[in-house]
């Protein structure tokens, strides 16, 4: 019998939500307040190597989802990432001369992370309208 | 650079999806070679005129200000 292959996309589409759903489960265990105090050294690591290393599937998967598009999407992907680049780099070196300047709080590393999957969502909407 | 894709597409009675499937790539893709938004790379250039039995040169063409 003839082995029936996986539509790439179905089969993409299938590792997005599975690395998303064990990214979001590490995220869960990890958020505790053992990684906070002074606990057993033994288990602050694993709770940092289960937190990166469930992170990591993700980012192996949206690499892989833009190589798998065509040279004008990869354009696109490009031009947004350069974007949510220059913008982050610019609010994060902003806020943290406002920071020590006294006039906000530190600025969350998390947030710049987030900050940066943002405007690279937004770039990916706005860019494709110049090619029009 | 200009082309003549959007001429020889409608000689072929091709929509830009037909195109894009036929070449490998996306409808926005095909818009905006079309329109002179996004110049191909050469093995993209290279399908496309095989495609339609033409040469590159055929088919795209530098201009001036390129």
């Amino acid at each position: 019998m003839a082995e029936q292959k996986l539509d790439p996309n179905v089969r993409l589409l299938g590792q997005v939500a599975v690395t998303t759903i064990l990214w979001a489960g590490t995220f869960v265990a990890t958020k505790t307040d053992t990684l906070g105090h002074p606990g057993s050294l033994a288990m602050r690591v694993a709770l940092v190597a289960i937190g990166v290393g469930g992170f990591l599937p993700v980012v192996f998967v949206y690499a892989k989802s833009i190589r798998m598009q065509d040279e004008f999407n990869q354009r696109i992907h490009y031009i947004a990432l350069s974007i949510a680049f220059a913008v982050t780099a610019v609010v994060s070196y902003a806020s943290d001369l406002l920071y020590q300047a006294g006039f906000i709080p530190p600025f969350p590393t998390i947030g710049t992370w987030a900050l940066m999957v943002a405007i690279w969502f937004v770039a990916m909407i706005v860019t494709p309208r110049f090619y029009r | 650079m200009k082309n003549r894709l959007r001429v020889l597409r409608a000689e072929f009675n091709w929509s830009q999806m037909e195109l894009g499937l036929r070449v490998g790539v996306s409808r926005q893709a095909i818009n905006a070679i079309e329109t002179g938004k996004y110049d191909p790379s050469l093995p993209l250039a290279m399908k496309l005129a095989r495609l339609f039995g033409k040469s590159v040169e055929e088919v795209f063409e530098l201009e001036e200000t390129d």
